[in-house]
């Protein structure tokens, strides 16, 4: 689920991202962040997302915005999406609507 | 690792909470079929459909919120007085509220894991084509002048979830999703400066705060009402907008907004405020504060051997205090009886409807308090005293003769010499003692020929496989019934008494004890046997003499003070080695109106008592109710008083017969 | 049967105890502490192994008297007498239930390389009762099935039309 390549960290929920999965994720996340140079988000596995997945990629924006990484999302699938209006959050992959 | 709470570990609570809210639905269009419909009560059944719907909501159980919708939606209608209370109306509500707890007890025993069978799926059709027929008529019925259309408000909202909602189980995109649903524009912009880095984040908890612009016909509590279940953990602040049409709104905080700034329409009663306690550690309080009462006795004991008078003074004093918190205690678990006997007013409503027979409820002694675990164990067998006294009991109007044509149903408690007394009474044909020996001996409960007492006779509806109506109605004689209600009242050592007139009514007298933790107990030996009778039912205790044990010729009574004093040897009655000593005692005690005697070897006054069960091995065992443990630590048999009494009672109608 | 698998949970400890003079052991699994013998409250009408009830700690528990149980007369109570009291599991609730002995021995790791043939002839004591016999350094030790020993069916019955022992 999350893999450092090339100095990218890679991070690929499965099904969902839930606060079921919320603890493993960022558990796996934390020793290898310091070593990564960008930060990449594939959600196209990933149907179903909470508050608490939610938490986490804001949190993993703000890391990367304090450490000036790039950090970017694909595969952002209808019903994700549509939690993410329901919040009025947009994760653009150009990453604009920071409201 | 920390996760958010499932369905199973919520539903105790939601289940809980939801067969309150139906309880108070159901008892509030009960009222208002008595009654007629007011303001309040409409209100409290409306409330009551919203709020179940909005904790469906919160537990994603759709069935329930669907349904639920469409009642609410009729109950919005008819509270608003577009469409008119008939009884009809009111019976279809109460229909609805049985269909919904069937819904909520549905999900709760599937723990949400099921979709509804579809059974309950088509009882939900039924229904909302049922109340579809009034959602039609919204218009062509406008009664009342000041109706108040639902007016949209805009309103804006922040609030800030708390840390812990998520680790609750809690889902705040549920709460802005229900939000929505009830909101015709709706727009939340999510804040998320409190978030950390994720270096610093802790996954379970929440970070998030929320921006909110919407509007919206429900009310202002109605919008908070959305957020109950949270609001001890969350800041709500909600201002309408557009102030020139109202008085400008307040900022308010959740917590002080849901209980004062309730609009007070009309005077509403303030609820009691209520703890929900987990009845395990109120029972481990009590067996705890027992314990204390036995090794204060103890003390007692060993001040007064030591005859220090300050002493004994300081010890009394604790004692007294002592005796005050148990009874605080045994208070908590005590709860009126009242609610209870409220339920039957549904019952009787509708089974004598079914029934076409006009009964009308008189309830006596609501506020009577017993045991909770007592009550709650004596519902079932009322239920179906009850069922029986309006199926067999009360006649249909034509048939009552000289009698008003209303029947009258009577249900009435009050606490006599240490129990409490249930009495359910009809005025109706009463039984016919020939019927039911016939009977009885026909479904070979009896043998023909044996004889029998009135009071047995009498019994026999009570033994398992008898029903006195010719056809088996729907109502009682469904083959479970009259015998479940003798097994449960002995269970919790009581007893039942039937007193009936031919053609002038029947009367059932429970009689069960006040608790099932404590009692003030008499201390007896008998042989090596210490025994613990309860104290409220000796009335005094007399020595027997040698003479007089000589003038009783082996009879098994003695004449006192020119009246019959039925005695049971407790020592005989148990088998026990005859005791040695020359002298005996008699405790005299009254159970149900009478006086009988216990013969005892030796006597050793009051005692308080924490009554400990005995166990299964003793299940089989007659006679003892319990056990308790002395001051000095020895083990103390309770006597089952009840027990001893119907023994001495069957060797009495034995002999009589002989 | 359940009962090896039962067995393998229960572990391969057992406390050995003398009645009459002859070794037994019950699994350490059922046996929940060991307590001074303490003043017993017959209970009327039962039958004449259940010795009555007792005090622990504010619980009042029955005790059998296991020689009597067992079908070797009652235990006759002196200095060194003892209650091992058992936890069991009796209808779904947990029940606590005191057993009189003449002597606790200790405790002994009992394998199936101890285990012996039940003997044909010899055993005083009914097949339900037992689990196996053991042979340890010489000893020989019956070990007991306590839920033979202690089925409620048997225990809860009413004595039937008999003198009442003194306690």
């Amino acid at each position: 689920m999350v893999t450092l390549e090339e100095e990218i960290l890679h991070i690929q929920p499965q099904e969902e991202f839930t606060i079921y999965q919320a603890e493993t994720i960022a558990t796996a996340i934390m020793p290898q962040i310091a070593s990564a140079k960008s930060l990449h988000v594939n959600l196209s596995f990933t149907d179903k997302i909470d508050t608490a997945g939610f938490q986490i990629l804001i949190a993993l924006k703000k890391s990367c915005e304090a450490f000036n990484l790039p950090f970017s999302i694909e595969g952002i699938h209808t019903s994700c999406e549509n939690f993410m209006a329901l919040f009025g959050y947009d994760f653009d992959v150009d990453d604009k609507g920071v409201a | 690792m920390s996760l958010g709470l499932s369905f199973s570990d919520i539903a105790k609570e939601f289940h809980i909470e939801s067969l309150e809210l139906l309880e108070a639905m159901e008892n509030a269009l009960v009222s208002i079929r008595e009654n007629g419909m007011d303001d309040e009560t409409i209100n409290a059944v409306f409330r009551a459909a919203h709020t179940i719907k909005g904790a469906a909501g919160m537990y994603k159980l759709e069935y329930v919120v669907e349904f639920t919708h469409v009642a609410e939606s009729v109950l919005d209608l008819v509270r608003n007085g577009k469409v008119a209370m008939s009884d009809s109306l009111g019976d279809l509500f109460l229909t609805c509220k049985d269909h919904m707890q069937n819904l909520v007890e549905f999900a709760v025993v599937n723990n949400n894991e099921k979709s509804p069978t579809s059974d309950l799926l088509g009882t939900t059709h039924t229904l909302n084509e049922a109340l579809s027929i009034y959602l039609g008529e919204t218009h062509s019925t406008e009664i009342t002048p000041h109706t108040k259309t639902p007016r949209e408000k805009q309103w804006h909202m922040y609030i800030t979830f708390g840390k812990s909602v998520l680790e609750q189980g809690f889902e705040p995109a549920s709460f802005l999703a229900y939000l929505r649903k009830q909101s015709s524009q709706f727009n939340a912009r999510v804040d998320v400066s409190s978030v950390p880095v994720i270096e610093r984040l802790s996954p379970t908890q929440c970070y998030l705060a929320f921006h909110i612009d919407f509007s919206t016909h429900i009310s202002k509590e109605e919008i908070f009402d959305v957020f109950d279940f949270i609001k001890e953990d969350c800041t709500i602040d909600l201002k309408e907008i557009e102030p020139e049409e109202t008085k400008e709104e307040p900022e308010l905080t959740c917590k002080e907004a849901i209980p004062k700034n309730a609009p007070a329409q009309t005077t509403q009663t303030t609820p009691n405020y209520t703890i929900r306690v987990d009845a395990h550690k109120i029972d481990q309080l009590i067996n705890q504060i027992g314990e204390m009462v036995i090794a204060n006795a103890n003390v007692v004991q060993q001040s007064i051997d030591i005859k220090n008078s300050d002493l004994v003074e300081s010890v009394s004093i604790v004692s007294r205090m002592l005796e005050d918190i148990r009874e605080s205690a045994m208070q908590i678990r005590m709860v009126q009886i009242g609610e209870t006997f409220n339920k039957f007013k549904r019952i009787v409503q509708d089974t004598s409807k079914k029934l076409g027979k006009e009964i009308e409820l008189l309830i006596k002694g609501g506020e009577t308090e017993l045991d909770k675990t007592v009550i709650e164990k004596i519902t079932d067998p009322l239920v179906h005293i009850v069922r029986n006294a309006l199926d067999h009991g009360i006649e249909l109007p034509n048939e009552r003769g000289e009698k008003p044509h209303k029947g009258i149903l009577s249900l009435n408690a009050y606490h006599d010499a240490g129990t409490v007394v249930i009495e359910i009474s009809d005025d109706g044909k009463g039984l016919d003692e020939e019927v039911l020996y016939q009977k009885g001996v026909e479904k070979g409960i009896i043998e023909e020929g044996a004889t029998l007492s009135q009071q047995e006779v009498y019994k026999l509806i009570l033994a398992p496989g008898f029903s006195t109506a010719k056809e088996v109605t729907d109502l009682s004689g469904r083959g479970v019934g009259m015998d479940v209600v003798k097994r449960n009242i002995e269970a919790l050592r009581g007893n039942i008494e039937i007193q009936s007139t031919k053609g002038k009514g029947t009367s059932f007298i429970i009689r069960l004890p006040l608790t099932l933790a404590i009692i003030d107990g008499f201390l007896v030996k008998v042989g090596e046997i210490f025994y613990v009778i309860p104290l409220d039912m000796v009335v005094e205790c007399i020595e027997l003499s040698e003479d007089e044990k000589a003038q009783m010729h082996g009879n098994n009574y003695i004449n006192l003070r020119g009246s019959i004093l039925p005695l049971l040897n407790v020592g005989a009655f148990f088998e026990q080695k005859s005791a040695q000593t020359n002298r005996s005692n008699i405790v005299v005690v009254h159970y149900a109106g009478k006086r009988y005697g216990f013969i005892v070897d030796e006597l050793f006054g009051e005692f308080q008592t924490v009554i400990k069960p005995l166990g299964k091995i003793f299940a089989n065992l007659k006679g003892i109710s319990g056990a308790t443990i002395l001051g000095s630590g020895n083990v103390a048999l309770i006597l089952d008083v009840s027990m001893l009494v119907q023994h001495l009672l069957s060797l009495k109608a034995m002999k009589s017969e002989d | 049967m359940f009962e090896s698998a039962s067995k393998n949970e229960e572990g391969s400890q057992f406390l050995s105890f003398f009645l009459k003079n002859e070794r037994f052991a019950i699994n350490v699994a059922h046996v929940k502490e060991i307590i001074e013998y303490t003043q017993i409250t017959c209970v009327p009408m039962m039958q004449n192994f259940l010795a009555g009830v007792t005090n622990i700690r504010g619980n009042v528990i029955p005790v059998i008297d296991l020689s009597s149980r067992l079908g070797m007369g009652l235990s006759d109570i002196c200095k060194k007498s003892c209650i091992i009291t058992v936890e069991m599991t009796i209808e779904d609730a947990k029940s606590e239930i005191g057993l009189v002995v003449d002597m606790v021995d200790q405790v002994y790791d009992i394998n199936a390389e101890h285990k012996m043939q039940a003997p044909e002839f010899g055993t005083k004591i009914r097949k339900e009762f037992m689990q196996m016999m053991a042979r340890i350094e010489d000893k020989f030790i019956t070990i007991l099935d306590i839920s033979g020993v202690l089925e409620l069916q048997e225990l809860s019955k009413i004595r039937q039309k008999t003198a009442c022992k003194g306690s």
